[in-house]
């Protein structure tokens, strides 16, 4: 048994059972890392030491009878945005390197490890969390665990990847307008972007206040329910993070379908000229038999005041540092931020009063359905450094446009999980399972209802 | 603001106006990828500009909280 190729939670309950130790689950991780990371480029932080030491106390826990938590012994790692104490928060940054290390852990992980998993370190993501390729001028490219030469996506781009490439069974990563989602899609793993203000960002470097989410990847469905229950419970660290009790999901996850109303987006959603995203739609849609399409009003709309918001609010958070070192910017985040900065207040203003009109106009679409399924990505990973796609017969840029499936939905909240498909295409490709604000439970249960048929599946 | 006599968008009189109030040197170098994510920005304006929202309503999701309609 490869210890690196089971679930998190096949692997809590070795350690559960007394099968495996923490510490072998540890250093069969970092070997993997040490194997396979040259070459893909995940991690840009190892936490080595303070891995080792978790793993000697679970194994002590087990040994003395002591109860252990629902991840004891799972090795996560996290997108370098998250704060961990003794290191310095880069966010795919060259600036942030300047800055002193983290006094202290993000909050979520700290949860996790509360929950017992184990940090192995931090991961490689687009500067400032401003991609949706996995690329980066100062930590290097990160490829892609299924064809080095492709891209991951981004920016939780060593998320993906070290989950894909069996280096970490959980990672955290950052959603703003897809970057759980996209990495997931082209990696081809499972993504959970929960609601707007569910899970606390406390310890996470910013990217756009309104739109930032923070959420769990794995290669299963269990595994991502396992690891937003832990994570769930309010903050007032974060003025944004919901009052909510925990509402665990793990209870339901093998509820199956029944009963649920599944539709299909189409209009903005449409996949016409894009036959990956096609058959990934069509063979989620076939097995849960959901065949009524639906509009989700004005997403095209919603689409570009998500553009216009996270553009003003991260440039002028970052206006000083634009003013004094531009040129150590990522030349490929640079020139959208400095655009960004120059945006007069009217259309920021009007973004967000499109962003509520948006919001109200789709939220009576599940008082018909319960789910709404929509493609991930345009397509499976590009090569890596191409500049441009060609997007329903246009040539267009890349960048901006590999989350245009994407940012329509976080733009009003949505809770969303994406599913890898297994739909026959080379490399692989994902959807969303996109419900009501709130109700991560449903989507987690249809992806977990699409695992079980072999519709969903991590390579 | 910014645009030309014909009504098209104008980055570089944008860049021109807004970046000295700002303190940003907008190089040479800069310049081209700067102008390029201008027009992107100002097609996404365009696009807000002709959602129908009605001229007396003014509702922009402060704390945003999805779920409770505005």
């Amino acid at each position: 048994m490869r210890l690196v190729e089971q679930s998190a939670a096949q692997l809590a309950a070795l350690v559960r059972d007394g099968e495996a130790l923490a510490v072998d689950i540890v250093e069969a991780h970092l070997e993997e890392i040490a194997a396979r990371d040259p070459e893909i480029n995940a991690f840009t932080d190892l936490t080595a030491d303070r891995a080792r030491a978790a793993a000697r106390a679970i194994d002590r826990d087990r040994e003395a009878g002591r109860p252990l938590p629902a991840l004891a012994g799972v090795p996560f790692a996290v997108k370098n945005l998250f704060d961990i104490r003794g290191i310095t928060t880069r966010a795919g940054s060259k600036i942030n390197r300047d800055n002193q290390a983290a006094a202290a852990d993000a909050e979520l992980v700290r949860r996790l490890e509360a929950a017992g998993a184990i940090l192995l370190g931090a991961l490689n993501m687009g500067e400032y969390a401003y991609d949706f390729t996995g690329e980066n001028e100062h930590d290097g490219i990160c490829r892609n665990p299924h064809d080095p030469a492709r891209m991951t996506g981004g920016s939780s781009s060593g998320s993906g990847a070290a989950v894909a490439g069996r280096m970490a069974a959980l990672a955290l990563g950052s959603d703003t307008n897809g970057s759980i989602r996209v990495p997931a899609s082209l990696c081809g793993i499972f993504g959970l972007k929960p609601t707007f203000g569910r899970l606390t960002r406390h310890g996470s470097f910013p990217f756009c206040d309104s739109l930032d989410h923070l959420g769990p990847m794995a290669r299963t469905t269990e595994d991502l329910a396992i690891a937003y229950d832990a994570m769930q419970g309010p903050d007032p660290r974060d003025a944004s993070c919901t009052d909510k009790p925990v509402e665990p999901s793990l209870p339901a996850l093998a509820e199956g379908v029944d009963g649920l109303r599944i539709a299909i987006a189409g209009g903005y959603f449409s996949t016409d000229g894009m036959p990956e995203a096609a058959a990934a739609v069509q063979a989620a849609a076939t097995a849960l038999q959901a065949k009524d399409a639906v509009d989700l009003p004005y997403a095209a709309e919603g689409r570009s005041a998500a553009y216009i918001i996270t553009n003003a609010e991260s440039s002028a958070f970052h206006m000083e540092r634009l003013r004094t070192r531009a040129d150590d910017f990522d030349t490929d985040t640079r020139d959208r931020f400095l655009a960004g900065a120059l945006l007069p207040a009217a259309w920021y203003v009007r973004a967000r009063q499109v962003r509520q009109f948006y919001h109200d106009a789709v939220m009576p679409v599940f008082d018909e359905f319960d789910i709404i399924l929509a493609p991930a990505t345009p397509c499976a990973a590009p090569l890596s450094g191409q500049r441009s796609m060609v997007l329903r017969g246009e040539e267009t840029l890349l960048r901006p446009n590999l989350g245009i499936f994407t940012q329509p939905i976080s733009a009003i909240g949505l809770p969303v999980v994406a599913v890898p498909v297994d739909c026959g295409t080379e490399m692989p490709i994902g959807v969303q399972v996109i419900a009501p604000p709130w109700r991560e439970d449903l989507c987690l249960r249809v992806a977990a209802y699409l695992e079980s048929e072999g519709v969903a599946r991590c390579r | 603001m910014s645009e030309k006599k014909d009504g098209a968008f104008d980055a570089s009189r944008q860049i021109a106006a807004l970046a000295p109030a700002l303190g940003l040197d907008i190089t040479e170098a800069q310049r081209p990828g700067v102008e390029t994510f201008l027009k992107i920005a100002h097609g996404m304006s365009v696009v807000l500009e002709r959602t129908p929202i009605p001229s007396d309503e003014l509702q922009l999701a402060g704390t945003f909280r999805p779920g409770k309609r505005g």
